[in-house]
This record gives structure tokens, C-alpha cells and sequence, in this order.
């Protein structure tokens, strides 16, 4: 269960990446991110991997940790290079297994995927386990507040991502109980009949659902009592604060991206 | 003065006539127990007093003012209120986003934000918390947040909807004796609405409500005494007026108290005067 | 039959940061046929002692055997639908578990999951919501239009239903009105009573215990802090140190008499008995 929630779960910990502006942390990975998407061969990708290897070092973040959160892509890639090993029938045979002759660019082309893969999930990596969810959430809402102008409710998706995260755990301590209840009451998730697999879901799912709703009718009450408008102004208890570092970070791997694309040109 | 006073009050949830003409008024810095049982209109009274439900008819006034659609986020600025389920009503991420969630709302500026924070925080005994998550708080303690982050806002009325029911023996004294020194420090105007009727006895009036409408109203030591009304509306005798009522059958016979503490001192002192 | 804990360890997520030891050395053995109370301040392990009664927790060390079953750590365990059969168990604010489209067929869940007949289903959903006191026209209504004390009743006579001849109750009472609280605290009485099955009760309501429960079970910090009948429960005021409990008015009143010099003379933790033994006192 705990390899499961790896993916974008924050780690608490004290270090000069964790102390960022989280909006300068997801401005610097779009740019990492659009770098990664333009090909320029090895080179490319050996620049991209020292970068994200400098950050983990510096985000005090266990190797181990950002293969755990790796793991679970591992079976996609093995059946990407039994796809490409079958497909791709280009360049030189490099070798053969069983008689299947395999040729050059499919191992490329599969080391390419790989490699991507790896970077994006290294860097998204990097960035959820730095940043507290709230700050996320604060940093999300900043980001799309010029999108406001056209209309965009920035805010009301800031409040209704903070609230999730919120209530993820009540919500889990909940499924939790509800389960129990009725493993209680004789439902067995695991054996039985087709029929009596859909009662044994539904008995889970209706009380969750009830209980969900109850839940958010307590919370839109508790909102509005405590003098919550979503139509008026409000004053943001949460500040973020861009430091020299902070631009720093922004405007060093926006020159890693423009180098990029001038390699691009160039090549 | 009223700060609050209510006029034949009516209120309709679907077909069920749930509010049947409601008249209350409560005078300034006083402490009032609503009890009754479930289902009795009691919750649905709180939420019409803080707008969060439309009346049918009849009339709310709050600080002398007639409340409507257009004034109800004004009015709700000067009024307070604590719900049950002390999960549900955890807004923030943190104890110092929850008690902050409400000064957001209010546009204080916000460098006055922490020091109100730490304040109330303070108050309520929170302040070791002030980091820490809702999922590692007990109820009690959520509870205390909750009042934290309606008293930052100097709310004039403070309305308590069963605010202890879901909370363990513990976690009920600590809500309750909280409630109670604000009330004594504070000049607010408490409204608790609850089931317990040893908490009643405490405070200045009490009002039953059963089946939508005031079934009696008046002093703890009047409506708590009252054997016949109480049992009426599926509410218990105090344990020292049932303990008046044994010993009575057993020839003691000894004046009305509400608390074990009066009982035993009244006992006490017919005992030496003999 | 019989309920007992053997050297009971119990850890959640073990071997994890989070890991936390609920339950520590547990040996109790709960005497069938009677009500026993099980009281701990929150977070004391009560709640977690109560789901190993029917395996929905497995000890991390030791063993639990109730009637024919013996819930090992470590083991593989087989049959465990059998042993929630003879063992209802109804959790706090049990009116969340509702989800049928009707009353009837929601009480009648438990008994078909346990192999009754569609027939004896209903028949014993019958049975159970007229123990409740739910009224026959209530019966093809949907459980989520019901009130809040309504809701609860259905939600117990699902796990009554089920005819357990042990009944867990963890807070049955938590949120109802005096009246709501009293008529389905004498129901429970009666599950016992009258048919002699065993009912434990997880509650925090020391009046309770005090008025219909035979013997208690204190729990603290994971272990347990006494075990002893009702009467030499309330009689030594010490083992309620540090639970987070009040005594009941009744115990305290009491006490507060003792103090100012009433001798008082076979109470029994009724109004009546001590009336009785003041009125003495008085005439003395």
C-alpha cells in the first residue's frame, strides 16, 4: 500500500528545495518538462539528468525513494520493448535472442522512452516531494490568476483542490470503517457469485457516497457560516515570496531550455 | 437589550412543516440552553438564525434588524457558530489555516492575521498545535480549533449546535468549562443547543423545543424542575431533582437543587439543624 | 463457548514509520451469557480490542478464541465468516452502513450473506425491526429517507438479524437524545436477558455501566487496567484514575455525602437504596 501513494506524496524534510518558492519549482519544471519533449540525442538527456540528479542531492531525497516511485512504470516499459523490439525494423541488427533479429534503433528508441520517462517522473518527483500540498495549491491558484481575467475561476479550483487534499484522509478512515461494517455483516469481497460481488460493491460504495455528501453538506455550512462568499474579495492568509534563488531557479533552467533549442536549430 | 429576537417563526423542509411558530428573544451577554430531542427543530432554529436556511415565515431580528438576503453576510460577521461533527467543519490544512479561514473571509488585513492566530490559539490552548494536521487532532481538540476560529472573528452571539455530542467525557468538560469562560470573560450572548440536562442547569435560561414549536421556556431551577414537562417532551430530570424525588418517598423532604453540590450541602444542613 | 485473549499484541502498520502499538499483552477471559462494559479514554485501544472479537483485526502477536474459532498470529485464517455469524458486531454510528433500497431487504442483508433463505431472511428482518420498534409499513421505504435515530435502530436490527449470540456495540448510544439513548440501552438488556446472549459494550458513559452492565473491563494505554464486576468497580474509586471517565452522578453524590460524615449503609448505585440509607442517616 505504501508503494502505491509514492507518486506525488510530499516527504517532509528540511532542505534548500523543500524552502523554494513552490511556483518557481513548477515554473522550472514546465521548462525542464518542454525541454525534455525536444529531441537532441544523448547530449540532451545527459544535460536533463544532471539537473534533476543535482536536485534530488540537494531536496536530501533518498535514491531509493524516487525508484520506488518508479516502479510502478517498470511494466509499461518492459512491454514498450517487446513493442518496439517487434516493430521497429531499422538501422543494423545489434543482436538476436531465439533466432529474433533485433535491430539498432529499436533499442534506441526504446532507451529514448525510457530515459524521458525516467527524467519526467525524476523531476515531477522532485517537485511534489518538496512542496507541502497547501503550498501547491497556493502556488496553483497564483499561477492561473492571470487566466482571471478571461474568466477563469482560479480561486474556486484553488479552494477545491485544498479542500480534496484535505479530506483525503477522513475520506480513506471512512472506506476503512464502512468495510469493516459490512465484512461484519457477511460481506465477503472475495468470494461468492457475480451477483453477490455487485451487492458486496455496492454496500461499500452507497454509504461512502451518503456519508461524502453529508460531509460536504457539514463543511459547505460550516464555510458559509464562518462568512465564506465565493463571489467576494478575500485576503489570503498564505504568501509566498520569490527570493533571489527562487528567480534564480526560473531564469537558469529557462537558459537550459533555450540552449536546448538552440542545439535543436544547430543539429 | 435583544439581540435576538424571533416572531412566529415558520419553516418548511419539502412537505414537512419542521418550524410550526417559534417565538424567542434573548437579552444581551445572557446564556441560554436550548434542549429538546432529536428531530425536534432545534439544529434547523440555529441555521435559520445564521442564514444558513431561508425561513418560510415569521420574523428574525438580530441586533434590532430584520434579517433578509441582502443583510445576511453583514449579520453573520457579529454572529458565531460552533457545529457537531468536529471533523466536518475543519476547513483548514493546519490548525493556523482553520482559525485564519475565517479572517480571510472578513478581509482583515493581513498583517493582523497571526497575532489574532496566536491569540486565540492561546485562548482556546492550541498553540503547541498550531502546525499540526486535523487527522492528528482528537475531537476535543478540533473542537477547541472551531471555537478558536469564531472567536477571532468578535462575534457577539456564539451559538454551540450540540458542539460536545460527538465528544468523549474528556473532551465534553474541556468544550464545556471553555464555553463557560468565555462567556464570563467575554460579554457574548450564548445559545447552546444540547441534550445533556446537567449542562443546562448551568446558565441563565433554558428553553425546551419539541415538535417545531417552544414547549416551555424560562429559569434552569423552573424549567428543570418541572418533572411533568420534561417527561412530556422525552427529556430526563437533572440526576438531583430525581434524587429529591426518592427521598421524598422515604419522608426527607427537601427543596428543588440542580447540582449534586447544593443536594448535598441542603442535606448537610438539615442533617446540623436538627 | 468462550471468549478469551491469549498474550494479545497488536500493531498497526507494523514495520512502517507510522507504526503504532494499540494493544499490549492482553490476557482476558470475557464471561458469556453476561454484559460486560469495556471503558478507556479515546485512543486507549478499546476500539481495537473490540475488531479482533470477530478477525477483522488479526492479533500481531498472540491469539483470540472465541466459541470454536482461534484467531492465531501469524496464520493463515479460514473461516472467518463463520465465526462474524455467531459474532455482530454493530460500529460507532453503525446508520452510515445503510444501503439497500428498502428497510427490509437492508436488515435482511446479513442473513442471506450468511446463508439464510431468501424467506428466513426476511422473516428474521421482521423479527428484528419489531425488536427495534420499527413499524411493518416502514418496510419498503428506502433507510436513507428515515431520521437519524430511525436510521440507527435499522442499522442494529441488521446486525440483530444476523442472531449473533455474542453483540459488540461500540458507542451505540453516541448522539441520541435521553429517551432514544434509554429504549435502545434496554433493548440491549434484553438481547441479554431475556435470550441470554452475551452483549460488550464499548462506552464511555459511566451511568450506563453502572445501570445495566455486569461486570467492566478498563482499558488504558493498551493494556488492560482491571476486570472486575460492576459493583467492586464503582467501590474503588482508584482503577477510574487516569481513564478520562467521570464516575456516575450517583457514585459522586455519594462520595460527596461520605465527606461531609453520611455513614451510609447498603447502597447499591440505585436513587432508591441510597434514599433509603440517607433517610436513616437523617433520622439518626
Amino acid at each position: 500500500m505504501n508503494t502505491a501513494v509514492v507518486l506525488g506524496r510530499y516527504i517532509p524534510l528540511d532542505s534548500p528545495v523543500h524552502r523554494m518558492d513552490p511556483r518557481a519549482k513548477i515554473a522550472a519544471m514546465f521548462a525542464f518538462l518542454i525541454s525534455l519533449f525536444i529531441d537532441v540525442g544523448f547530449i540532451g538527456y545527459a544535460i536533463l539528468g544532471v539537473i534533476v540528479f543535482a536536485g534530488v542531492l540537494a531536496a536530501k531525497l533518498k535514491p531509493s525513494y524516487i525508484w520506488r516511485a518508479f516502479k510502478p512504470m517498470m511494466i509499461m516499459m518492459v512491454f514498450l520493448m517487446i513493442l518496439n523490439f517487434y516493430a521497429i525494423r531499422t538501422g543494423y541488427v545489434m543482436f538476436s535472442i531465439f533466432g529474433w533479429n533485433i535491430y539498432s534503433d529499436a533499442v534506441f528508441q526504446t532507451l529514448y522512452i525510457v530515459l524521458r520517462l525516467l527524467l519526467m517522473i525524476n523531476a515531477t518527483t522532485l517537485v511534489t516531494a518538496t512542496t507541502k500540498p497547501m503550498d501547491m495549491t497556493i502556488a496553483i491558484e497564483d499561477l492561473l490568476s492571470p487566466l482571471k481575467a478571461v474568466g477563469f475561476p482560479a480561486h474556486d479550483v484553488a479552494m477545491m483542490i485544498s479542500i480534496a487534499l484535505r479530506f483525503i484522509p477522513t475520506l480513506l478512515e471512512e472506506s476503512q470503517r464502512i468495510m469493516k461494517a459490512q465484512a461484519s455483516r457477511g460481506v465477503d469481497l472475495e468470494e461468492g457469485k457475480f451477483m453477490e460481488k455487485i451487492m458486496a460493491i455496492l454496500s461499500l460504495i452507497v454509504p461512502l457516497f451518503v456519508s461524502s455528501y453529508q460531509k460536504a453538506d457539514d463543511l459547505a455550512n460550516a464555510m458559509e457560516a464562518r462568512g465564506y462568499d465565493p463571489d467576494a474579495k478575500r485576503v489570503r492568509y498564505r504568501r509566498l515570496k520569490m527570493r533571489l534563488s527562487d528567480w534564480m531557479l526560473v531564469i537558469g533552467m529557462n537558459l537550459v531550455l533555450a540552449g536546448i533549442i538552440v542545439l535543436k536549430v544547430v543539429l | 437589550m435583544n439581540v435576538l429576537e424571533i416572531k412566529d417563526l415558520h419553516f418548511r423542509y419539502d412537505e414537512e412543516e419542521v418550524l410550526k411558530g417559534i417565538s424567542l428573544s434573548l437579552e444581551e451577554g445572557t446564556y441560554t440552553s436550548v434542549l429538546g430531542p432529536n428531530g425536534s427543530g432545534k439544529s434547523t432554529l440555529a441555521k435559520l438564525i445564521v442564514g444558513l436556511l431561508e425561513k418560510e415565515s415569521g420574523s428574525i431580528k438580530l441586533f434590532g434588524e430584520e434579517l433578509t438576503e441582502k443583510n445576511v453576510y453583514a449579520l453573520r460577521n457579529r454572529i458565531g457558530i460552533v457545529f457537531q461533527n468536529p471533523d466536518n467543519q475543519f476547513i483548514g490544512s493546519t490548525v493556523r489555516d482553520d482559525i485564519a479561514f475565517g479572517l480571510e473571509n472578513h478581509c482583515v488585513p493581513h498583517e493582523d492575521m497571526d497575532p489574532l492566530i496566536d491569540e486565540f490559539a492561546e485562548k482556546v490552548s492550541m498553540t503547541p498545535f498550531l502546525d499540526t494536521e486535523p487527522t492528528k487532532l482528537s475531537g476535543g481538540q478540533k473542537q477547541r480549533v472551531a471555537i478558536a476560529g469564531v472567536l477571532a472573528m468578535s462575534p457577539e452571539i456564539l451559538i454551540f449546535d450540540e458542539s460536545t455530542s460527538m465528544l468523549d467525557p474528556e473532551g465534553k468538560k474541556e468544550i464545556n468549562e471553555l464555553i463557560r469562560s468565555i462567556h464570563k470573560e467575554r460579554n457574548i450572548t450564548i445559545i447552546s443547543i444540547t441534550h445533556d440536562i446537567e449542562e443546562a442547569a448551568w446558565g441563565d435560561r433554558v428553553v425546551v423545543i419539541d415538535d417545531g414549536k417552544v414547549a416551555a421556556e424560562g429559569t434552569p431551577a423552573e424549567v428543570l424542575s418541572d418533572a411533568k414537562t420534561l417527561e412530556a417532551h422525552r427529556l430526563e430530570l437533572p440526576f438531583a431533582l430525581e434524587m429529591r424525588n426518592a427521598l421524598k418517598k422515604y419522608g426527607v423532604q427537601v427543596k428543588p437543587c440542580l447540582t449534586i453540590e447544593d443536594l448535598t450541602e441542603e442535606l448537610w444542613q438539615l442533617r446540623s439543624a436538627k | 463457548m468462550a471468549i478469551t485473549f491469549r498474550k494479545v499484541n497488536f500493531i498497526y502498520s507494523e514495520g512502517t514509520p507510522f507504526s503504532y502499538h494499540a494493544l499490549k499483552d492482553i490476557d482476558l477471559n470475557i464471561t458469556l451469557g453476561k454484559v460486560t462494559a469495556i471503558i478507556g479514554a479515546t485512543g486507549s485501544g478499546k476500539s481495537t480490542m473490540v475488531q479482533h472479537l470477530n478477525a477483522l483485526l488479526v492479533p500481531t502477536e498472540g491469539e483470540v478464541e472465541v466459541g470454536d474459532h482461534t484467531i492465531k498470529a501469524k496464520a493463515k485464517n479460514k473461516n472467518l465468516k463463520d465465526l462474524r455469524k455467531h459474532v455482530g458486531l454493530v460500529f460507532q454510528f453503525p446508520e452510515y452502513q445503510l444501503f439497500e433500497e428498502t428497510i427490509l431487504k437492508d436488515v435482511a442483508f446479513g442473513p442471506k450473506n450468511f446463508g439464510c433463505t431468501e424467506e428466513e431472511a426476511n422473516q428474521r428482518a421482521k423479527d428484528a425491526l419489531k425488536v427495534v420498534g420499527i413499524p411493518d409499513d416502514y418496510y419498503d421505504r428506502s433507510p436513507l429517507d428515515l431520521s437519524g435515530g430511525q436510521k440507527r435502530r435499522v442499522a442494529i436490527a441488521g446486525i440483530l438479524a444476523m442472531r449473533p449470540e455474542v453483540l459488540v456495540l461500540d458507542e451505540p448510544t453516541a448522539g441520541l437524545d435521553p429517551a432514544g439513548t434509554k429504549s435502545m440501552m434496554q433493548l440491549f438488556l434484553d438481547y441479554n436477558r431475556k435470550a441470554g446472549n452475551t452483549v460488550i459494550l464499548v462506552t464511555h458513559n459511566m451511568d450506563q455501566v453502572l445501570k445495566y452492565c455486569d461486570e467492566v473491563v478498563a482499558v488504558k494505554d493498551g493494556r488492560i487496567a482491571a476486570h472486575t464486576d460492576v459493583k467492586s468497580f464503582f467501590r474503588d474509586p482508584s482503577i477510574m484514575e487516569g481513564t478520562n471517565m467521570n464516575p456516575p452522578f450517583i457514585i459522586r453524590f455519594e462520595e460527596l455525602l461520605k465527606e461531609k460524615g453520611f455513614a451510609l449503609k447498603d447502597t447499591y448505585g440505585d436513587p432508591d437504596s441510597l434514599a433509603k440509607a440517607i433517610s436513616k442517616e437523617m433520622k439518626r
